[in-house]
């Protein structure tokens, strides 16, 4: 796991994180989820983001298809690698820490 | 909390998902997780840990309100399906965003404040939202805090487009109805067309919130439209003609006969957009036809940019403001019409006198500014009034329009041909190169009825009499007209085929009318310029006066007297034949009611003009109370009227002889043997009197003939019971072959000029009874009467010493 290349000379273009969170929606841990992600992409990802909110009883089958276990489950699509984090995403050092995206 | 990174694909790895299986474990055990899921691939279900909420979801779920829930950063944590469907996005669009993101700009302080308030308690209020498509959405949204360890926001929002697009429907309703009540004030109070057309496309683009809105002009060759009003595109000029492949919707609209509502060109399958709407980007469109649907006069549309940009109402609004164009368009139509049907004519198509006296008018205007000879021609056919009797009025009529294309073809672009009426047609040549031009014009006229018209199989040879009047500067249209008409009728008199130049000579002639007929409308008013002479009237049985015909007389206070040859005839022409005729009745009927008791004298004669005769009741009315005033027997008046002009209005004098025949006064035929002499008029008319016209007894001693046809009218009154009466005897001569041949009365120099009443008078009571002239005195007579005033009182039988005449 490498941090991100922020040297200015090189100026490559920033990043752009795809999320998708799974919920059910209106889960009290799906909320606190939705939540607490925003929180961090508002904080550090800014405009470099895009996020995607499932509701898995609206569509259960992805659960299968995508190996879903529990909701809230997100994952980083992107950048390499995919990262999975179940759960409402409450411990922040821990979901930077996973996202790759602790104190540069 | 467990993560698990992974290389994709690594579902196979059963390290992987073993993994996976603590993470998710250890989140249930931390309460970090609402459910699991069971199963495999689609038939996959979540299984909720938490039963209560569960339960809840699911009602909130199936909720037709939009509801969500958010933070207090305005991050929305939940919303139902409804609430997407609200946004028009997927709701894994909507659950993460922010209430702000999801807000029009405008709004976005207004969602701050309604979620502040929210936090501390129920706040309700509205919000737009924007939807994925970008439009706006108003929503009314009440919201209320969520107790809890973090502390939350719900909100149920409720779509408040329906009823906006209500409200706007009636106010938008309210607006149309009262624009189109003020287009249709409008319209009455006379505005133009084009004003009409105007606010019109300006009411249908304002109340429509269209982007532009187009007026077209239905061509009559059906050949496509001519803008006639434009909003919203400044580049459409007006008048420009548009093919009707470049009007679509107009044309579409042409062929079905119907409006039509285009909600969205791209996708269209009627018809297809033109160049020029896909130019302005037109994606929507609603047009309708302005008048009867079979043959409209035009078409009104409007544009929009965008998809189903025309409000659900549009159309009846569009039809409404359509009936008022229409309605104006009528009522402009009709009063064009019947203005031209004031100014022309209706057999030929051309313009009337009074159309002809406007352009005469204007050209004499233009001539100030620009001087140049200008020409009006007056054209009377000849003898067309025989074509008519003989062929009919029908025929006649198709004649006329016939001579009219004639006319019409040997006159320059520029001029005026106009139809006065009858056989009457007038031409204004302006701009001429000198003042022969008229002349030559005169010429092209003639010579265009040189070839015969050949009308139902029969050629008829036509030929006119014209004349010519050249402007100069001071004179008006009316008599720039009239010099005109006089030149002709001195043509006319020349005889057929002729033009006539109006010169000085007429001018003065003109100006000598003009000056009587005002000097005579003065006499008539002043009632002591105007009196009454009797000629008297001798039976040649017996040879004394029987009666006395009464003349009109004219003293003018500075010319003296005035000839009635001349002031007769102005009376006539100017109308006041009606008040002299008047006057003179009046007057005779006041001055003779004293004779009616002279034994043997049976009455007077006044003259009546056949134009007093062409109002049925106006004779008659005058002489019933003329005679009523004075206390006369109607037997006592005699009312002579000349036999030439009665026949030509024979048909509008008959009703007037009826009536006055009815009233039990004489009629008789004066000037008889000048006219027609037909003898059936005298049979079929109620006269009671003929007088032989003084032209046949100037002649009647030395021409065989005249004292034939004299005899021959003696036989034929008294064959039908009329009294003859011999006009103008001078001589001794006339008086014995006339009493020879039979005549009954005799009036003339011979015996007496017209009397003042008082000279009248004096004789009737000296009771002259003149001799039959003997054969000696027949041939005396001529040496002694060269001034009559001179021999009259040798006439008397017993001299009665009479004043001398007057006039």
């Amino acid at each position: 796991m490498s941090l991100p290349d922020v040297d200015p000379g090189a100026a490559p273009a920033p990043e752009i994180y795809v999320f998708v969170l799974y919920v059910v929606a209106g889960g009290q841990a799906s909320r606190r989820a939705v939540a607490n992600l925003r929180v961090i992409c508002g904080e550090l990802l800014k405009d470099r983001h895009t996020l995607e909110v499932i509701d898995l009883r609206e569509f259960p089958a992805l659960a299968g298809e995508r190996h879903i276990l529990a909701a809230p489950t997100l994952i980083k699509e992107h950048p390499p690698p995919t990262v999975r984090l179940i759960g409402d995403l409450s411990e922040r050092e821990l979901v930077l820490d996973a996202l790759d995206l602790g104190p540069a | 909390m467990t993560h698990r990174p992974e290389g994709a694909p690594s579902y196979d790895d059963p390290a992987a998902r073993l993994a996976d299986a603590e993470a998710a474990l250890q989140a249930v055990a931390a309460g970090a997780v609402d459910a699991l899921a069971s199963g495999h691939g689609a038939g996959a279900e979540m299984i909720s840990l938490e039963r209560a909420d569960s339960f809840f979801v699911t009602l909130v779920t199936a909720m037709q309100e939009a509801t969500a829930s958010l933070d207090s950063n305005g991050t929305l944590l939940y919303a139902n399906p409804r609430f997407a469907e609200l946004l028009g996005l997927p709701l894994s669009q909507v659950l993460g965003r922010t209430l702000a993101e999801l807000t029009a700009k405008a709004g976005r302080a207004a969602a701050r404040r309604l979620l502040a308030e929210a936090a501390r308690g129920p706040a309700s209020g509205t919000l737009e939202l924007r939807r994925g498509n970008g439009r706006l959405v108003p929503v009314s949204v009440s919201a209320a805090p969520i107790a809890g360890e973090r502390p939350e926001v719900c909100l149920v929002a409720t779509d408040l487009t329906e009823r906006r697009q209500a409200e706007d429907a009636i106010r938008r309703h309210a607006e149309g109805q009262e624009e189109i009540a003020n287009l249709g004030r409008l319209a009455l109070g006379g505005a133009s067309l084009e004003e009409l057309f105007d606010r019109s496309v300006g009411i249908a683009s304002r109340v429509l919130s269209a982007d532009c809105a187009w007026l077209v002009e239905r061509l009559a060759d059906t050949s496509g439209f001519v803008v006639r009003a434009a909003v919203g595109s400044p580049d459409e000029r007006k008048g420009a003609r548009i093919a009707p492949e470049e009007a679509p919707i107009a044309s579409y609209a042409v062929r079905s006969r119907a409006s039509i509502l285009v909600e969205d060109w791209e996708d269209e399958p009627r018809i297809s957009s033109s160049s020029k709407l896909r130019a302005r980007g037109v994606r929507s469109s609603v047009a309708t036809l302005i008048g009867d649907p079979d043959s409209p006069s035009g078409a009104l549309a409007v544009h929009y940019t965008r998809p189903q940009g025309a409000p659900p109402d549009c159309l009846p609004f569009l039809e409404a403001l359509a009936n008022v164009l229409a309605e104006a368009i009528q009522a402009r139509h009709a009063q064009d019409m019947l203005r031209h049907q004031a100014l022309h004519d209706e057999l030929t198509g051309l313009p009337n006198r009074v159309l002809f006296l406007d352009r005469v008018a204007v050209a004499l205007a233009r001539n100030e500014r620009h001087p140049a000879p200008l020409a009006v021609l007056f054209i009377d056919l000849d003898h067309f009034k025989v074509v008519n009797d003989s062929l009919g009025h029908d025929a006649g009529d198709q004649l006329l329009a016939m001579v009219a294309l004639r006319l019409a073809s040997a006159i320059r672009p520029s001029d005026t041909l106009a139809r006065f009426g009858g056989d009457e047609f007038a031409v204004l040549s302006d701009q001429l190169p000198s003042e022969v031009a008229a002349t030559r014009i005169a010429n092209h006229l003639m010579a265009a009825l040189e070839e015969p018209i050949v009308l139902n199989g029969n050629e008829h040879v036509v030929s006119t009499s014209i004349g010519i009047a050249v402007s100069t500067s001071e004179s008006s249209a009316a008599e720039l007209l009239r010099d005109a008409d006089a030149a002709m009728y001195h043509a006319k008199a020349a005889g057929p085929g002729r033009a006539s130049l109006f010169d000085e000579q007429m001018r003065a002639r003109v100006l000598g009318r003009v000056r009587t007929e005002s000097a005579l409308r003065a006499a008539l008013a002043s009632e002591d310029e105007i009196y009454v002479h009797y000629q008297p009237l001798v039976s040649l049985c017996s040879g004394q006066i029987v009666d006395a015909e009464a003349l009109a007389r004219w003293r003018h206070p500075d010319w003296g007297p005035v000839s009635p040859i001349e002031f007769i005839p102005v009376a006539e022409d100017s109308g006041l034949i009606h008040e002299l005729g008047a006057q003179v009745i009046r007057r005779a009927a006041r001055e003779c009611a004293a004779w009616q008791d002279i034994p043997d004298f049976a009455g007077i004669a006044v003259n009546v003009s056949i134009r007093q005769l062409v109002q049925p009741d106006e004779v008659a009315t005058l002489v019933r109370d003329a005679l009523a005033t004075e206390g006369i027997t109607p037997g006592f008046l005699t009312l002579e009227i000349t036999e030439s002009l009665l026949i030509e209005q024979l048909d509008s004098a008959l009703g007037a002889l009826e009536s006055l025949g009815d009233l039990g006064v004489r009629l008789s035929l004066d000037d008889f043997g000048t006219g027609y002499s037909s003898l059936s008029y005298l049979r079929d008319l109620p006269f009671d009197v003929v007088k032989i016209d003084r032209s046949l007894i100037r002649n009647i001693v030395e021409t065989p003939k005249a004292a034939a046809l004299a005899a021959a009218i003696i036989q034929m009154g008294h064959a039908l019971d009329l009294q003859v009466i011999a006009e103008g005897v001078e001589t001794p001569e006339q008086v014995a072959l006339m009493k020879a041949l039979g005549c009954d009365i005799a009036q003339g120099f011979y015996f007496a000029t017209p009397l003042a009443p008082e000279q009248l008078t004096e004789l009737l009571h000296n009771q002259p009874r003149w001799l039959p002239p003997t054969a000696k005195q027949t041939m005396r007579a001529p040496t002694q009467q060269l001034a009559p005033t001179a021999r009259r009182p040798a006439r008397y039988r017993r001299k009665p010493s009479p004043a001398p005449p007057r006039a």
